[in-house]
This record gives structure tokens, sequence and C-alpha cells, in this order.
């Protein structure tokens, strides 16, 4: 970076380097490297136990690294300044651990606690409760408040403090499916507003999906992969990764040669040919393929594929409706699955047992070596290498 | 059971009919008491918080010594203090042998591990997250303490009013260290002690209907406190 971009760009809201935490001499923590650019939303998914709530305490200043540097817009923490620096940080839990005294204490501590005057923290407090609604339960005692409610004021609490990095875990965990629905674009917009960065930790991979500019998918302590949800979502490194990400087919495959572009891929008993992010000479015989339900057309043998597609005849095992349509799952020769998600509900000839075909273009699947994860090519998806 | 209501229409007598010896000794108890309860409280949380907040080698020990002192016979306590304030003791040129200042001393020895142990319970009790919660936003050390001890306001005055409860009834240190000097160190129990030895057992039963009256006014007044509803609780 040259000195004139220096003084333009702010620095990242968080940097990490070199962190290890081990916990009973086990590593449940190794991060090379990780940056959070001012104003951006990272958002990390994961299995429970994978280190991603001890990734954000790591962040928050709560936990000090066994090994590494973390800086937190630029600062480098240490004993000394681990202080100063949580104070530009916020983290909201995924319980929203309100203290027992009224709603507006609780929004306006993280103020008082930084020694601002009970008045002006609790007119700063009070506008943030208002822009998350919750401004009219004021005087209420929080311990009262039914879930929803107290996690706008936890969030309120936390934005109260203007941050310059937000850190939330699970912040949406044990909420219906409406007030998520609602409260999951608030929360971006108000971090759009403020400019504020923001990790954010889940488990869900649609929530992930919808609100990030960037994902981490976390895996045994170490972040498998990161890029721009749209990437990592179309080329996962890895076939756990794939998995984690809730796309539907993941088949294990042998490469048996190349056509042009393409390689031809053996599942057991079907071929198919897909088209690799890079060229296609130079793969090893083992292969994953990811393939997303949603592109995986399945119709009755006589009806026509579009020419170049992959056609496997199969029957239908079976036969789920959901909001967007039906999810039906094709059995192939060999014992293979292939799932695919339907908008419309197809005619009745489709019910299970039935002969089917399914079909997808080569562009559909994303093959993925097994011999290890690497980075996976353009588009600005970057696996990590596991040391 | 004559004695019994002899005795409570005598209680009622010395206290509406203004005997001033009984009055005398109601506040001498009263003082010593509530002034012995304050000096556990000042002691006593600090130690219990210390001790579920920091982690250190040799915190069982502690934590096991505190829990022992909650069970401490107030004689033994006695018997130390005698010993500390004795003529002839470490702390004798203080004079305060049979004083209400060495009873009080004695009293604070009792109820400072109650405190101490109810308090550490009280904030062991608390979301161990609400501590990481409080320093996430910001707090400094002294901060999140406050607001932890805040928290466990309820089982805190739960430690205040055991705490008082003990000191309140025992008559091993009192007169021990206090003496029984009429005038000067004599307390509701002490007082009562005597009188049953005496074999006024009259007097007795109505010195201990007044300080079964005293012990409820003052554990009613907290229980009020922490029973009273305030935003939040």
């Amino acid at each position: 970076m040259s000195d004139a971009a220096k003084s333009t760009t702010p620095p990242p809201a968080l940097l990490l380097r070199g962190v290890v935490v081990r916990r009973d001499g086990r590593v449940t923590l190794d991060v090379p490297a990780l940056t959070v650019e001012a104003g951006e939303t990272l958002t990390l998914v994961g299995p429970n136990g994978a280190g991603k709530s001890t990734l954000l305490l790591v962040a928050a200043l709560l936990r000090r690294p066994d090994a590494g540097d973390v800086r937190i817009a630029g600062s480098l923490a240490t004993r000394r300044t681990e202080r100063a620096l949580r104070r530009r940080v916020a983290l909201v839990w995924q319980d929203p651990l309100l203290f027992s005294t009224g709603v507006l204490a609780n929004a306006a501590s993280g103020l008082r606690f930084r020694g601002v005057g009970r008045r002006e923290a609790e007119r700063r407090a009070m506008a943030w409760l208002e822009r998350f609604g919750v401004g009219a339960l004021g005087e209420r005692p929080a311990r009262g408040l039914s879930g929803g409610e107290a996690r706008r004021v936890a969030l309120a609490r936390a934005f109260a403090v203007e941050p310059d990095l937000l850190l939330l875990d699970e912040p949406f965990a044990a909420l219906d499916a409406p007030s998520r629905a609602e409260l999951g674009p608030e929360l971006a917009a108000h971090l759009r507003v403020t400019g504020t960065a923001a990790v954010l930790v889940g488990h869900d991979p649609a929530e992930a999906l919808a609100l990030g500019d960037r994902l981490g998918v976390v895996l045994a302590g170490r972040l498998a992969q990161i890029g721009p949800p749209a990437g990592v979502l179309a080329r996962p490194a890895s076939a756990a990764v794939a998995r984690l990400l809730g796309i539907a087919n993941v088949l294990p495959g042998r490469v048996v040669g190349t056509e042009g572009p393409l390689l031809v891929v053996d599942l057991g008993g079907s071929t198919v040919r897909v088209r690799p992010p890079e060229p296609a000479a130079g793969w090893e015989a083992g292969v994953t393929l990811a393939v997303g339900a949603a592109r995986v057309a399945a119709s009755a043998p006589e009806r026509p594929i579009p020419a170049g597609w992959n056609a496997l005849a199969g029957v239908v095992a079976n036969r789920a409706l959901t909001p967007d349509g039906v999810r039906l799952t094709v059995a192939l020769p060999g014992g293979v699955r292939l799932v695919a998600a339907l908008a419309d509900s197809p005619t009745g000839s489709l019910t299970v047992g039935a002969p089917v075909v399914a079909a997808f273009p080569p562009e559909a699947a994303h093959p993925i070596r097994n011999d290890a994860p690497r980075p996976a090519g353009d588009g600005g998806t970057q696996a990590i290498p596991r040391r | 059971m004559n004695d019994l209501w002899d005795g409570l229409r005598e209680a009622i007598r010395l206290l509406l009919g203004g005997d001033r010896e009984v009055w005398e000794i109601v506040l001498l108890s009263l003082r010593v008491s509530l002034t012995a309860t304050g000096i556990s409280l000042l002691l006593g949380v600090p130690i219990g918080a210390a001790l579920a907040l920091v982690r250190f080698r040799g915190r069982a020990l502690v934590v096991g010594l505190v829990h022992t002192g909650m069970g401490l016979p107030p004689v033994s306590v006695g018997v130390l203090v005698s010993l500390l304030l004795w003529r002839n003791g470490p702390l004798g040129a203080l004079r305060l042998l049979y004083t209400p200042t060495a009873m009080t001393i004695a009293q604070a020895a009792i109820a400072t591990p109650i405190v101490a142990g109810l308090t550490l319970a009280a904030v062991q009790g608390l979301d161990p997250r609400l501590r990481l919660q409080l320093v996430s936003l910001g707090a400094s050390p002294a901060q999140t303490v406050w607001w932890l001890l805040r928290e466990a306001r309820l089982p805190l005055i739960a430690a205040v009013v055991a705490g008082f409860g003990a000191v309140i009834s025992e008559v091993g240190a009192a007169i021990m260290v206090g003496g029984n000097i009429k005038g000067e160190t004599r307390v509701l129990t002490t007082a009562t002690v005597l009188e049953v030895g005496r074999g006024n057992f009259t007097t007795a039963v109505a010195l201990s209907v007044v300080l079964l009256l005293l012990a409820y006014s003052v554990t009613l007044a907290l229980t009020l406190l922490q029973q009273r509803r305030r935003p939040g609780s």
C-alpha cells in the first residue's frame, strides 16, 4: 500500500495475524490471517464447536490468544492497550444478557462506563432504542421483556457506544421466523448507515448468505474458506464446506477423462460432464461434485432435455413440499441420490416410484479436488490451506 | 406456662412503660450488632467478591476457611478476642476488653465469614457471561464488580440478614469480651442469661421477647428493602 493510499484508507476494523488459541493443549483456533475492513460485514458460519465463538472472544479482546496479534482499527492489542481498545468494540451475545435495571439504563450502560454523563448517555441510548423500535420500553424492567424486545435492547446497547467493530454471536438465535426476517434487514441497514464493521457468527447458512459482504467458513478451528458469499457458494473449497453451506448434492466421483474444457466424471453408475474452474487437464481421479438443488431439473422421461445437459435417468425416491415448490430426491443407478428443487409443482406424474430424468448443465456442477482444498481459482474466493 | 404469660405481659410493660434500663440494653444491643454487621459488610463483601471473581493458587483452601468460618462458634471467637485484648495480650494497651468496642470486634469476626461466604455464593451464582458482557461494554474492573454486586443484590441482602441474625442472637462472645457489666456492656442476650441464672424467669422471658421483636423488626426492614418492587427486579 502506498503512503498516499494509507492516508485515505481507514485501517481495517479487525486484523488477526497468526492467532492460535489452545484449550487443554488442543488447538481450538488457528487463524493465520483475517482482515475485516472498516465498514465491512463478515459472516462466519461453521458447525457448533468449530471455534467461531472463540474467534469472537479473541476479536473482542476478552480472550488473549496463545500466539499471534490482534489489531483493532489499526492498533495492536497488548495488556496495556486492551482496555482502551475494548471500548472501540461491542459484542452482542446469543443471549441478550441484559442487566436487571430498566431498559434505558441497560442501553446507556456502555456510555456510562465510558464516563458519559447520565443525561447525555440516556439521550444517546434512547435514540438507539427508538431506531430499533423499542423506545417505548424505556422505563420498563429489562428482565421482563420478550425475546425479540430483549434482543433489540441488546443491539441498541451495542450500537449506542458507536463501536468501530460490532461482534454478533448468533444474534437471531431463538427468535421466531418472522422476528428473524424483520431484524436481519434492520440490522444490516443500521450497519450500513453507521458504517460500522461487523463480524456476525451464525450456523444458519441462509442467514449468513443474506447478510454479509463476505462469508467465512470455520471448520475445526480454521478458516476453511472466505470470500464473497456468491463465490463461496458457487465454488466451495471442500466437500465439508459444500455440505455446511447446505448445498444439497455433494457427490463423490472419479475423473475418467476430458472432453475439451469439460471433465468426464463417473458417479458410480452414471457419467456426467462438468466444467472445472481451471483447465480440465491435470485433475486427479478423486473428485467431489457440488450441485445446488435449484440447478437440477427433473422431468418425466418423454420430456426434452436441453442440448449439452447431463441427463440422468432414475426413479423418484422422495417428494417433499417446500414453501418455494417441491424437492424431489431422484435415485440413480449405483445408489447415488440427486436432489432437485423445482419452482412449480410438476404434474402428478412425478410421484414416488415414478421414472424420472434429472438434468443439469455442466457449469452447474462445481468439482472439488479430494486430495487437498486449494485456491479455487477466480472470483476472489480464497481457500486457506491447512498448515 | 405462667412464666411465659407473665413474661409477655412484662415485656410489653417494660417497653411501653419506658423502663430506662431495658431501653439502654436494647439500644446497646442494636448499636453493637448493627455496627458489627456494617463492619462485616465492609470486609466480607470484598472478600467474597474477590474469591468469586479471582482465580489464584490456594483459592479452594481460602474458600474452605471462609465456609468453616460461617459456622464459627461464638465462644471460640470470644476466647480469641479475649486473648488479643487481654491486659497483657498483644492489643492489651488499647484497654478495650469489657467495652462495647470489644463486643463489636468479636461480633464482626463472627459475621464477616458469613457475609463473605454468602457474597461468594451470590456472585458465583450469576451468569458468568454477565461479567464478560460488562467487560465487553467497556467496564473497568471496579465498574464490573460494582455492577455484578448490583446484579446479585437480592442474595446480598440475604447475606446481611444472616450476618445480623447471627450477631444479635449470640451470647458466648458478648459475655466473654463484654463482661455483662450493668449500664456498660449489658445487652439483651447477656441480660437474659443473667436473669435465668438468678431464677427470674419472668424477666428472662420478657427480655427474650424483646430480643425477638428487635431481631424481627430489623430483619423485616431488610426484607422489605429486598422485596420492594423497583425497576428491573
